[in-house]
């Protein structure tokens, strides 16, 4: 690669973008105003809101006359909530003792909905007399020498027993729907709390007791964490999310315009036929994503520290809810989350120039924006999570592992950020890897850089598919085949009937996999292609293969024991999943071993492979390199298992059958193994624990249970190792058919 | 200087299957010559010429240009090309100057080469006028212009250029055809792709007319005539047409593909 000619399109398309208003507008003007002017709209309507009276009735207020005083002067007295007090109109309507609570609470209703007051304050005809009562009934208990009352509830014990009943209220009537009225809910609660604590305090002074045996406990917590840290909690839930949008917008639009829209303007095939490689053209327009990527997230940064420090920092009052929770932005380990957008900028964009090489125009690269966006924001979202902390397992996690050590950035917490930073980066890294592999392939296909606009018909499509079926799937074919059962599996797993036995279960295991895996590989199959041998790539193997594929599943048990551990480690699995584990084993042990090995041994190895090995990687292979489809196949082999833990464990085995499966030109081999894993396991559970001299292989590993011990592993590692290097040694793989029929 | 030996294109299509663009079509352009691809739209001429600029690979036989194959050498080869088409289209928002500088650049031209190159061919193309004009600003004549500054400014020996009169008008694509017989007299070797015959006997030397991915006659326009005991070069075309669909056997098909040229053409 030419890095001059790296640099001089780099140049140019920078100097392009730059001078594109549009793009301009996305990536620097938006997000430098777009915070101010949500913060002002927000302090506009926070000050409306907080300053606007709330209009209150209030019903029945005559009748508290000899309670602590509540009004001065037809308003709220100021010995209770002065603040609130101040912002509460009110209008008193008196009370009717003839009428039922019912009837004041429908009238109240109408009242709140009608809009002619925000809230309403009922006060119970009965209220004054039963406060009184309670006052007497203490007096009494006091004059009476029980000192030993320690209990308040007791003395309304006391009275409920004589006749009095707890009056329902003073009621306030809001609508929860209606901010305003949620806002004049909240200022009346406090008030009303102040009163009650009034009230309460003639109650135990008529009592002789002390008010603080209310409150006998105080409660004081003792926040561990920095002041910076504390100021920063908010902002560290919405600076990652809000970053990464950010990032992968900023990313999409640019390359939206230098792909797709220099492929509609006619400029892309200028620069092809110049003398630059496509290696060059690619490197120096990801450069260019890059830094608009970049500096979108650095300006949005920007933005978001003005708005915090000098919008609600300095205008909103100090003490106030808003001040304390956003007016104090992180300091300077903000910064550092620059650092860790750079692999995620370079794999948003790799992923944004894949998309927009792939798209025939400007229209239709911008229609692949929201899928992606779609696809990412759950992952982005995690930061906003509290439960969910930066670990092993949610650090390899792509983007939601970076959200993550972002949060923890922001909130100084380096001594976690430090220790997860590297799987993060490494994570992000290797994604940024396939993608930037993706967009390479993309800018080397003809098919996509010459893709005519042209309508697409879907009846001369399908037509032309059907009547002229080829030997073997296309890797179109595969990958739609693989979506089309993933969704299958996730619909089955909601329809199919849950097992109250042994005979249940796998019933409706096989039957599921049947239906779902291995039926429409056979239909996909007959209809699509003209080979059926070839598609599913049933081919008689020697020999010694057949002896190595029936000794690999014994030597593999050890090392995927050892890697379940593993995984197990990153990712726990969660109570709820290991009683249902649990409540599985119990009812497997009535099962007879023959029908387990054909439910949980015979029928995946078939059908599994059919679809896997067979239809999946012989369409994939016909247009991509053997060990790209073997991964696309393991991965999706992997997701149907759906846990993530059985999901990981396939995948890696899945691995392991694709190679096989590529070196021997068969699944036969892949299905004997299959099986033969399937029906260790199954044997195993069955009767490992009769089996005195297969104690000895293991030990015992925390709360996973029994696992082989090291020794054993590393034998079984070794032996595993040589059957593959004789495979390798004795087989030679073909390629695939391509040819249509 | 460009070989062309049984040069094939097939590309998938979803909607039709296999389909074959070029069908190993062979010809020979040699220095100071403009060979001439005529054929209606869809005759494979396009896939031909990206083939020999190195944009396309083909998928059987072989072409060279001035000795570089444009398989295994394509980067020799674009060194060598300068390619202007209907498809290949201006930055809107770079000057002239600006454009040209670039592809001069990435040929590898020092700054001194450059500027004395600028010089030249905004000389020789009348250009000076609008030197610092952006592109998105321009007329489609002066477009043309920039585009065909742009593929000499490394003055290379040979020049493609894919039907690049459509679209401009009489004047323009009069004045492109004086720059390109310009071109041949400075030695340079150029294929000239048109569907339109009188562009065609102006400025073509030598004939390769195309139909379905294959080329059906090759000639000057006076040995094609003669040896089809034609008058023109459009009789000439018609009566080829109708002897491939003859030979072709399929009748039904005969008359429509005589309009749908007649309509292209």
């Amino acid at each position: 690669m030419n890095w001059t000619n790296v640099k001089r399109i780099f140049n140019r398309e920078m100097r392009d973008q730059l001078r594109d208003r549009r793009t301009l507008f996305t990536t620097l003007i938006l997000p430098l105003m777009m915070y101010p002017i949500l913060g002002l709209l927000m302090l506009q309507v926070a000050q409306f809101v907080s300053e606007t009276a709330s209009k209150v009735q209030v019903i029945g207020a005559d009748s508290i006359g000899e309670l602590p005083e509540l009004f001065v002067d037809n308003k709220f007295s100021s010995n209770h909530a002065p603040a609130e007090g101040k912002l509460l109109d009110l209008e008193f309507a008196p009370g009717n003792e003839q009428s039922t609570a019912e009837l004041v609470y429908e009238h109240a209703k109408d009242l709140v909905d009608a809009d002619e007051f925000d809230a309403v304050v009922v006060f119970p005809a009965d209220l004054q007399a039963y406060i009184l009562a309670l006052r007497n009934e203490v007096v009494t208990v006091r004059e009476n020498d029980i000192s030993a009352v320690e209990d308040v509830e007791q003395v309304g014990g006391a009275l409920k027993s004589d006749g009095a009943v707890l009056p329902q209220g003073p009621q306030i009537v809001f609508n929860s729907v209606d901010d305003k009225s949620r806002i004049a809910r909240k200022r009346i609660a406090n008030v009303l709390e102040s009163w009650q604590t009034s009230i309460k305090q003639t109650l135990f002074q008529a009592g002789n007791i002390p008010l603080k045996i209310a409150d006998p406990i105080a409660i004081v917590d003792r926040d561990t964490a920095p002041e910076e840290s504390r100021t920063a909690a908010l902002w560290a839930s919405i600076i990652p999310m809000l970053l990464l949008i950010w990032t992968l917008s900023g990313a999409f639009y640019p390359a939206v315009d230098l792909c797709a829209g220099e492929k509609e303007r006619g400029t892309l095939e200028t620069l092809l036929c110049g003398p630059a490689k496509r290696i060059e053209i690619v490197a120096g327009k990801l450069l260019t994503i890059m830094t608009f990527s970049f500096f979108t997230s650095f300006f949005n940064l920007v933005s978001i520290a003005f708005t915090g420090v000098f919008m609600i920092g300095r205008m909103m009052p100090e003490g106030s809810p808003l001040h304390e929770q956003l007016g104090s932005v992180p300091g300077w380990s903000i910064l550092w989350s620059l650092v860790v957008l750079v692999p995620l900028v370079a794999m948003f964009s790799a992923l944004a120039l894949s998309a927009a090489t792939f798209a025939r125009s400007s229209k239709e690269g911008q229609y692949y924006m929201m899928p992606l966006l779609i696809l990412c924001l759950p992952l982005m979202m995690i930061s906003m999570i509290p439960s969910v902390e930066l670990n092993l397992g949610t650090s390899l996690i792509p983007v939601a592992g970076a959200a993550l050590l972002l949060r923890n950035l922001i909130e100084s917490q380096f001594s976690v950020a430090i220790r997860f930073a590297f799987p993060v980066v490494a994570s992000s890294m290797f994604c940024c890897y396939l993608a930037l592999r993706w967009a390479t392939a993309q800018f080397n296909s003809e098919s996509v850089l010459f893709r005519e606009s042209e309508k697409w018909d879907f009846k001369l499509w399908l037509l032309q598919l059907l009547k002229t079926p080829r030997a073997a799937p296309t890797a179109g074919m595969a990958i739609c085949f693989a979506i089309f059962v993933l969704i299958l599996r996730f619909f089955a797993n909601f329809l199919a009937p849950e097992a109250t036995n042994w005979q249940g279960f796998l019933l409706n295991n096989s039957v599921a996999l049947i239906l779902t895996v291995g039926v429409p590989a056979i239909l996909a199959a007959v209809f699509l292609t003209t080979n059926l041998w070839d598609t599913f790539n049933i081919r008689r193997v020697s020999f010694p293969v057949l002896v190595i594929a029936l000794l690999l599943p014994f030597s593999l048990q050890p090392i995927i024991s050892w890697f379940g551990v593993v995984i197990a480690e990153i990712y726990p699995i969660s109570p709820s999943m290991l009683a249902g584990l649990e409540g599985l084993e119990k009812m497997f042990d009535a099962a007879p071993w023959w029908w387990m090995l054909l439910a949980i041994a015979a029928v995946p190895a078939v059908f599994e492979e059919l679809a896997f090995r067979g239809f999946m990687l012989s369409g994939l292979r016909s247009e991509t390199k053997d060990w790209t489809a073997i991964f696309i196949t393991a991965a999706f082999f992997g997701i149907t298992h759906g846990i993530l833990q059985q999901s990981l464990n396939a995948g890696m085995i899945g691995v392991l059958l694709g190679y096989v499966a590529v070196r021997t030109n068969s699944i036969i081999p892949t299905m004997i193994i299959h099986f033969m894993h399937n029906g260790l396991v199954v044997v195993l559970s069955k009767f490992s624990a009769s089996q005195e001299w297969l104690q000895t292989l293991q030990v015992e590993y925390a709360e996973i249970g029994t696992i082989y011990s090291p020794l054993v592993t590393v034998v079984a590692t070794v032996v595993t190792l040589a059957l593959l290097f004789t495979l390798h040694r004795l087989t030679v793989a073909q390629p695939s058919l391509t040819d249509t029929a | 200087m460009i070989v062309v030996e049984k040069l094939e294109k097939t590309y998938p299509d979803l909607q039709r299957g296999a389909v074959c663009a070029v069908g190993g079509i062979s010809f020979v352009a040699s220095a100071g010559q403009v060979f001439g691809l005529l054929g209606p739209n869809g005759a494979g001429k396009t896939t031909v010429l990206r083939m020999l600029s190195t944009m396309l690979k083909p998928t059987g036989g072989t072409a060279t240009v001035a000795g570089y194959d444009v398989e295994t050498q394509a980067e020799d080869v674009r060194r060598q090309i300068g390619f202007v088409s209907a498809n290949t289209a201006n930055y809107d928002r770079m000057s002239a100057f600006e454009m040209v500088e670039f592809f001069g650049q990435l040929h590898g031209l020092s700054k001194d080469e450059l500027t004395e190159r600028s010089e030249v061919v905004f000389a020789q193309l009348q250009m000076n006028d609008f030197r610092d004009t952006t592109c998105g600003k321009m007329s489609t004549g002066m477009k043309q212009k920039v585009s065909i500054a742009r593929a000499i400014i490394h003055d290379p020996p040979v020049l493609i250029f894919d039907e690049a009169t459509v679209g401009l008008d009489v004047l323009v694509g009069r004045s492109l055809q004086n720059t390109v017989l310009q071109f041949k007299d400075q030695g340079k070797c150029i294929i000239y792709s048109t569907h339109h015959m009188h562009e065609a006997e102006r400025v073509c030397d030598h004939l390769a007319i195309m139909y379905n991915g294959d080329i059906l006659a090759e000639g000057s326009q006076r040995e094609l005539c003669e040896q089809h005991g034609q008058h023109s070069l459009e009789e000439l075309f018609f009566a080829l047409i109708d002897q491939h669909d003859d030979q072709e056997g399929s009748d039904g098909l005969v008359a429509e593909g005589v309009i749908a040229a007649e309509q292209q053409l």
